[in-house]
């Protein structure tokens, strides 16, 4: 019972302490929130795929990546709709609009919320297709198995695997190599993250693939998050060695 | 208004989980109850979801597209799965097995194909990603997890060789943690992000 306290406290403090960094860093850069900011590169080529895609005509498809855990998304599903915000802004008037796929319902009818409300801000209400964000299946499988064919699709400039990822997903990547399509993947799911190595997929590797709209530079917030993080994981390295010097030393068993 | 609602929706929903979480008992009823609506909403959700796949595979039979052949399969099978699950009921053992039988294959050869392809990209590593210290240290050790997770060097039975083994079977863990932490507080940070309605996944 105590521990289970002990264990209650740590996860308030943690929280508290995040809460504290995240508004530091608010504060501390709100006037330049993007400067001298730690940038994935996966997510910059990103970017420039999207211009390309643009200039050649092209679509770009992306996966937002299926529910694991329960019914709602988990934080990993929200990772690939700040690029998806992005995507579709650059996209409203392109020949070949970016295609969403979700592997869940609740995903999917965000990202159809966000390429929506793309072309509203553009008042172009009526170029606006429902199937620009599309469920591509509720299961795991079933949404691997509707990734395919879009990947597939003849008009692709390139292939976003951003959110819950799972190694199966190595089909898709796998297809877009042979197409000789860019790759631009990231993922929570370790075991997706090892077989995407082996791919040519230009890889966000860890918490980086939630903070897209930090390296777009679209979204204070996430950027704010991003030093905040880089606090909280130093803070997390000193506490890991301070625990093992502890350990060595006998003061903690 | 119409923007601030979904955040003080979002926010207060959240809030109320982390302290429901934290406090236990005297809020567990109403965890239940909240937890209940989730799962609606998210069940509302995916029924949207599927309407509008439904509506643009229709589109597309009716228009002819190019592939307009699978979208027939589609809307057949789901329309047989849905009608045999509202006639029968989902707990049927007749309907179960029926799409267990369809279902387990397929998964199971997308599984084997899967199996396939990563074994392929493995080997084909050096060619994708070139020689460097990532692509080496990536071979060395799947070949080295490769030929431990055999048995064959703990069935000689070393005492050094077995602890050298144990030794090596804990660093994937240790990777796997420091990614882990690191995902972890990646994915704190963004839930606070959405409780403070600094992060709006339903926001243009």
């Amino acid at each position: 019972m105590n521990e289970i306290i002990t264990l209650d406290l740590l996860a308030i403090a943690i929280v508290c302490l995040a809460l504290l960094s995240l508004a530091i860093a608010l504060l501390t850069s709100r006037k330049h929130p993007y400067r001298n900011l730690r940038k994935n590169e996966a997510l910059l080529d990103a970017e420039k795929l999207m211009h390309e895609a643009a200039e050649k005509g092209l679509r770009l498809t992306i996966g937002l990546g299926v529910n694991q855990v329960s019914s709602a998304p988990a934080p990993a599903n929200l990772a690939g709709l700040p690029v998806l915000r992005l995507m579709s802004r650059r996209s409203v008037f392109n020949d070949q609009p970016a295609q969403a796929l979700a592997g869940d319902g609740a995903l999917a009818a965000l990202g159809q919320l966000i390429v929506r409300g793309k072309y509203q801000n553009a008042l172009a209400t009526e170029l606006f297709k429902p199937d620009f964000g599309l469920l591509a299946g509720a299961t795991p499988y079933a949404y691997l198995a509707g990734l395919l064919p879009e990947v597939n699709y003849r008009a692709n400039a390139g292939v976003f695997l951003l959110g819950s990822q799972r190694p199966e997903t190595i089909l898709a990547a796998s297809l877009a190599e042979q197409k000789d399509l860019p790759l631009v993947a990231g993922t929570d799911d370790l075991s997706a993250q090892a077989v995407l190595l082996a791919t040519n997929a230009r890889l966000c590797l860890g918490e980086d693939a939630l903070n897209a709209g930090a390296a777009l530079e679209s979204d204070p917030g996430a950027a704010a998050s991003v030093r905040a993080q880089d606090w909280l994981r130093v803070l997390a390295v000193l506490g890991l060695l301070a625990g093992a010097v502890l350990k060595l030393l006998g003061v903690w068993q | 208004m119409k923007k601030t609602i979904p955040i003080l929706v979002a926010a207060a929903a959240a809030l109320f989980i982390l302290a429901a979480l934290i406090l236990g008992e005297p809020l567990a009823g109403w965890l239940e109850i909240v937890l209940n609506w989730a799962v609606i909403v998210a069940s509302a959700a995916l029924l949207v979801a599927i309407a509008t796949l439904i509506l643009t595979h229709l589109r597309n039979i009716v228009r002819g597209k190019r592939g307009f052949i699978f979208s027939i399969i589609l809307i057949s099978t789901f329309l047989v799965s849905f009608i045999g699950a509202l006639v029968f009921g989902v707990d049927n053992s007749a309907y179960l097995r029926w799409v267990a039988a369809i279902q387990l294959p397929l998964e199971t050869s997308l599984l084997g194909l899967a199996a396939l392809v990563m074994t392929a990209a493995a080997l084909q590593i050096f060619r994708s990603r070139g020689w460097s210290l990532l692509t080496l240290t990536f071979g060395i050790s799947a070949l080295v997890f490769l030929v431990i997770s055999l048995g064959l060097l703990q069935a000689l039975n070393i005492p050094v060789l077995t602890t050298v083994i144990n030794y090596l079977q804990r660093l994937p863990m240790i990777g796997a943690r420091g990614l882990l932490i690191g995902i972890g507080i990646g994915a704190l940070l963004m839930g606070l992000r959405v409780v403070l309605g600094l992060e709006r996944p339903w926001g243009e």
